[in-house]
């Protein structure tokens, strides 16, 4: 029986599932599967959840050499992979998504706003829906939770990791999860509530596309100044908003084409890939089995529906002011939510469909990149007021 | 981690969040509208002068 005992390390890992809460980690791997066939069977922000779904099974085998285990026959902790580029990538630094904004300022032409500023408001509306789910989230967990929670509405991945990071929460996994699912079901959500707010007359809005022209000086002089005045109203910004306006910059500025190249593929794909398996790290079983998963499920839901809302709404509002051939298409304000270029495309495909010869492409692009701004704004605004909401 | 109800005990910050958060992000953005539109217009007058600097979108 003793020689018998020697070959326990064979089947240790499976009798693993057996134990209480074995099972947990078995979900775990099925929701890693689901994960992984999202991505690359129904094109669910393939980049993101594919290592998502991946990093979910390497985290979540039994005794995993992924992430720190103790090791009781050497007396020492075995540092894993996974858990250690989470450390070093997120928890001390933030790096990953704050490097991740670099390649996504770099790939942005904030050109369709500048030449309609008045784009920006409708950045600023569609952030409703993050302030009513720290609300509506507030009743279930406690306030820097609920917070955290919220961020998902900001549509966008790296926010929403870096603000629930700083926050301290509980919940990074699930709330990365949440955010990055729900980017990817932009055009089913949208044109569902876009429908349930608007008029078809209102969807039939049409509005002529006559760009003025936008200087060097001012494209080199934007990304500077916004990170400026953003980094004055929300210090706590500056860190996204920079790193966001100097990719930007290093686009724009025309003289460092290789590094604004370098910016937009090679560093954004090679943190793409470990970004979405050093997330992994906060979806290990014990946290992420969990009825709040469930909930922070359906208030990620809530976040983008409430986005998209505030945004159409506000178009309306602005409607009531503007003379008639000046008037807004309201689903342009729905595209100021952050996940672009999705966003803009759904809402030209809504435009289309409703008249063929209604482009608005560009003016939803103009909005959308101005949520861009919105959403890290918005972050850094929760980082700034929360910690002071809470300590009193 | 479990959920316990927190009734209302969060709201006023809530509120105050919401509050400040909108308010935060539109003073934002319309101070940088207003920083736009100047530099467009001031930029504008550089190309009518001739110096060639505007791009066309």
């Amino acid at each position: 029986m003793e020689i018998l005992e020697h070959f326990r390390f064979l089947y240790d890992g499976v009798a693993f599932f057996f134990t209480a809460d074995g099972w947990k980690n078995l979900v775990m791997i099925l929701i890693g599967g689901l994960l992984i066939y999202l991505a690359l069977a129904k094109d669910f922000e393939p980049a993101l959840l594919m290592p998502m779904g991946f990093g979910a099974i390497l985290v979540n085998l039994p005794f995993s050499g992924a992430i720190n285990q103790m090791n009781d026959a050497l007396g020492e902790e075995v540092v894993g992979i996974v858990d250690w580029l989470f450390q070093v990538g997120i928890e001390a630094s933030e790096a990953m998504p704050l490097l991740l904004f670099i390649g996504i300022g770099a790939m942005i032409d904030f050109g369709p706003l500048l030449s309609n500023p008045k784009m920006l408001l409708f950045g600023a509306a569609a952030q409703f829906g993050i302030f009513l789910t720290v609300l509506l989230a507030s009743f279930f967990f406690p306030f820097k939770e609920a917070a955290a929670i919220g961020v998902i509405g900001a549509a966008d991945g790296p926010t929403s990791i870096l603000v629930s990071q700083v926050l301290g929460s509980d919940y990074v996994g699930a709330i990365a999860v949440a955010a990055y699912s729900y980017m990817a079901l932009v055009p089913i959500i949208q044109p569902a509530t876009i429908k349930l707010v608007t008029t078809k007359k209102e969807r039939m809005i049409r509005m002529p596309y006559n760009p003025q022209s936008v200087s060097r000086l001012t494209r080199i002089l934007f990304p500077i100044i916004t990170t400026i005045i953003a980094g004055l109203v929300a210090p706590a910004s500056v860190s996204l908003v920079g790193m966001l306006m100097f990719g930007n910059l290093l686009r724009e500025c025309l003289k460092l084409d290789s590094l604004s190249q370098t910016a937009q593929t090679t560093l954004a794909n090679l943190v793409t890939i470990l970004l979405g398996l050093t997330i992994a790290s906060s979806m290990k079983a014990d946290r992420f089995v969990d009825p709040a998963t469930l909930i922070i499920m359906a208030l990620g839901l809530v976040a983008f529906i409430f986005d998209t809302i505030g945004g159409v709404l506000f178009a309306k509002l602005m409607n009531l002011f503007l003379p008639e051939g000046k008037k807004i298409n309201p689903m342009v304000g729905g595209a100021g939510i952050s996940a672009f270029p999705m966003s803009a495309r759904v809402i030209q495909k809504m435009a289309l469909k409703e008249d063929n010869q209604n482009h608005l492409l560009m003016h939803a692009v103009g909005a959308n990149v101005a949520g861009q701004i919105g959403s890290v704004v918005a972050g850094g605004i929760i980082l700034t007021v929360v910690p002071r909401l809470i300590g009193g | 981690m479990n959920i316990e109800f927190q009734g209302l005990a969060n709201l006023g910050n809530a509120l105050l969040l919401m509050l400040l958060g909108m308010v935060g992000i539109f003073v934002v953005m319309v101070v940088l509208l207003a920083v736009i539109v100047l530099l467009n217009k001031t930029t504008e007058k550089k190309d009518k002068d001739g110096s060639g600097e505007n791009t066309p979108q």
